[in-house]
């Protein structure tokens, strides 16, 4: 009686496992019917990676497609897919980029609401914040979903600020102001020199920290004529400023990108800086951060707030797998998963979704997380956005050489800014001025209707 | 007689095949593509512009001369210490010292490394605050905050000693090789006739090392004008533009900005440029060798 109870319990287990690999198998082919595909990602590397892995198993398991994630250097990742559209490889079914360059990739990129509609897959744009909707169409299309919401705040000590009885800045006088004095000695009393602030100076993205002083100062790229605003006196002030407050940061700073900058803050090294979103999170992670539990949260100095727009998705029209590629963009961006990455301090993805900033779980995340998500939303209605015109990507460079002439002392402030307006119009005559003209009034249009950038 | 000429030339034929395929035919399409304009994000159409691309570098485009400057203060102090320490080091190796063989082999392990490799350890060494530069400079009682690749005073002397690190070994075995083939004889004369030993460098080994000297540096020479992946991994031409090479600037117009008629303008001004050079090289060394 034992040995047969024995038997039937061991054959009814090898039944369900059969069963349940079977029925599995059966499971995902019969919920996706791309199952056996592969959807090749091209993907700025780790952190943001992270958030792709960390859904890989779940993804690959429930639709039986399977992902190859290649990783690219930030500053490659532009031209590594604009070579591939160009050679038409269909090299990638997935490419993350950044919204300054959807003018540029337009041309090469499926129009994501026809497909979606196709396989009738719902990505609750509703829920998605209007700026960053803004940020991934172009022309009136919808051409990338965002899966990161990029955009700068203030961080600052609380716990240094209240010591000293100082505010957080609200101009970017205050800022200086504050750097000057807390720039040189040990202000923690932990034995080392701490300095009063750092910035991302580095050759490539440090436009971006001087574009949101440049806003606050009223600045603008272009007048309604596409003449070059960047030399004006929001400009001088701006990088007089930015450059000013070089003194006052710690050796080496000249070379600081995301990653130098975000270590000198969450290692104690300097009082407050301006950086995206995400290095919140990870100054509240004690397995990066020396000062836990002790960040402020502020609203961007001046008044304007810089809004990269985080990085988003698209599909290239020379993909092959389309439709497996619209379901991983999907599965990926829907609320409950997206919540997931942009919570995880360590991806360095940010909240888009209205739902994001809501939800009861990421307030709960540490202590001051509310504080943390509410000064998200308030530093995103005073957002300034990247230029999202043709040859976006060319204007930046062009600026962001200039400016790195600047910080180096190569150059005087004024001059720099001259050049760097007289290579934007040197662009705008080759790229067609009349075109780059049209695009920019449909983008100060869209600002308008947000009520941004004005 | 004809048949036999048809089959010689049918013999080399694959050969010049794939020579015009991949250098022939290449060559003639950037040169053409030079005279036009094409912008890949636009479209990529080629529209003739004459000598319009040349005329902005030369004339139009502060960036090229400054990248050429940059190229030339990197690239001439690199050689000459290149060229210095590789001559010390074969001088050295020549002598039958003792682990000749490991030491050799230890010192051209920098140039079977990848430039990207190399450029990405040095990147870690010059950090200010956990770099081992400045880590041992500290060690040993300085106050050692060097910002090796971001303060302009610094970054250029920090991407020459990078090169020199990769590259010095070349130098040593294109000079040791040239060392181990001058004859005996001719030393052993000059010490019977009393010669001193710098005597015996100057009137025997320098004059009969001419040839590998040449080569050595012609050879970094090229290189250098070429210079481009030690400054992506480590300055991406800053702080400012001190470290932008022209290769490196040549590289943005075409894959970053995509302008690929102006980036093969470019291309070609640098192939000029290096062709001139290098000529006036070779006529200098081979002048000296009438006396």
């Amino acid at each position: 009686m034992h040995k047969k109870l024995r038997k039937v319990i061991m054959l009814t287990a090898a039944f369900s496992m059969v069963m349940s690999t079977y029925g599995g198998l059966a499971m995902a082919a019969e919920k996706s019917p791309f199952a056996g595909e592969t959807v090749t990602i091209m993907v700025h590397p780790v952190p943001h990676a992270t958030g792709i892995y960390m859904f890989k198993d779940k993804f690959e398991k429930k639709y039986g497609i399977k992902l190859n994630v290649i990783e690219v250097p930030p500053e490659s990742l532009y031209e590594k897919a604009m070579t591939e559209f160009v050679a038409e490889s269909g090299a990638y079914d997935l490419v993350d980029f950044n919204p300054a360059w959807i003018a540029d990739y337009s041309r090469f990129l499926e129009p994501l609401g026809p497909l979606a509609k196709r396989y009738n897959l719902d990505f609750k744009l509703d829920d998605v914040m209007p700026i960053f909707r803004m940020m991934n169409s172009w022309a009136g299309k919808w051409y990338a979903m965002p899966w990161d919401g990029d955009t700068h705040m203030l961080y600052y000590r609380k716990d240094i600020f209240d010591k000293f009885g100082l505010k957080p800045p609200k101009t970017f006088e205050d800022f200086l102001n504050i750097a000057k004095f807390l720039n040189g000695w040990d202000w923690d009393n932990d034995g080392e020199i701490e300095y009063g602030c750092a910035s991302y100076l580095k050759r490539g993205r440090t436009y971006w920290w001087f574009l949101g002083r440049f806003a606050g100062y009223g600045g603008n790229y272009f007048d309604k004529d596409m003449n070059p605003l960047i030399n004006t006196e929001a400009g001088v002030k701006a990088l007089k400023n930015l450059v000013e407050c070089i003194k006052y940061m710690p050796p080496g700073a000249l070379n600081y990108s995301y990653m130098e900058l975000r270590t000198a803050y969450v290692k104690g090294d300097v009082p407050m800086c301006i950086q995206w979103t995400c290095v919140g999170k990870a100054a509240e992670d004690p397995n990066e951060s020396k000062i836990v539990g002790k960040t402020g949260y502020g609203l961007y100095p001046g008044g304007k707030t810089m809004i990269a727009g985080g990085w988003q998705f698209g599909i290239p029209k020379t993909s092959k797998h389309k439709g497996a590629a619209i379901q991983c963009l999907q599965f990926y961006t829907n609320p409950e998963n997206s919540l997931q990455i942009v919570m995880n301090p360590a991806t360095s993805l940010d909240p888009y979704r209205k739902s994001h900033y809501r939800a009861p779980e990421f307030r709960r995340a540490w202590p001051t997380a509310g504080e943390y998500l509410d000064a998200i939303e308030a530093n995103l209605r005073q957002g300034f956005p990247d230029l999202e015109i043709p040859g976006a990507a060319e204007y930046m460079d062009a600026l962001d050489y200039e400016l790195c002439l600047a910080y180096a002392g190569e150059k005087p402030v004024k001059k720099a800014l001259d050049d760097a307006a007289k290579k934007w119009n040197e662009i705008t005559r080759r790229m067609g001025k009349e075109k780059q003209k049209e695009a920019w009034l449909a983008q100060l249009e869209a600002m308008k209707i947000l009520g941004i950038g004005e | 007689m004809r048949v036999k000429l048809l089959a010689r030339y049918s013999y080399i034929l694959p050969v010049i095949i794939i020579l015009l395929a991949i250098t022939i035919f290449p060559l003639i399409y950037s040169l053409t593509l030079s005279f036009h304009s094409c912008d890949l994000r636009l479209g990529g159409n080629w529209i003739f512009n004459g000598l319009s691309n040349y005329k902005e570098a030369l004339f139009g485009d502060a960036r090229v001369w400054s990248s050429l400057k940059n190229t030339f203060f990197i690239g001439i102090p690199a050689i000459l210490l290149e060229f210095l320490i590789g001559l010390g080091l074969a001088l050295l190796l020549n002598r039958g010292i003792i682990g000749k063989k490991i030491i050799t082999s230890l010192l051209i392990l920098p140039v079977m490394m990848p430039p990207i490799v190399a450029g990405l350890i040095w990147r870690i060494l010059y950090h200010e605050k956990y770099g081992a530069i400045n880590g041992v400079l500290r060690s040993l009682g300085m106050n050692a905050q060097f910002a090796w690749l971001s303060d302009p005073k610094l970054a250029r002397l920090a991407v020459i000693l990078t090169d020199v690190w990769e590259w010095t070994p070349l130098m040593m075995m294109i000079l040791l090789a040239g060392l181990q083939s001058i004859s005996i004889e001719s030393y052993e004369s000059a010490k019977m006739d009393g010669a001193s030993p710098l005597q015996i460098f100057g009137y025997i080994t320098l004059p009969l090392l001419k040839l590998p000297i040449m080569v050595a540096i012609l050879i970094r020479l090229i290189d250098s004008i070429k210079l481009f992946d030690i400054i992506f991994v480590l300055t991406r031409g800053g702080p400012g533009g001190k470290t932008e090479t022209i290769s490196y600037y040549t590289y943005l117009i075409g894959f970053r900005y995509f302008r690929m008629g102006y980036a093969a303008a470019l291309s070609y001004l640098l192939l000029i440029i290096t062709i001139i050079l290098s000529i006036l090289f070779i006529r200098v060394m081979t002048r000296k060798e009438a006396y």
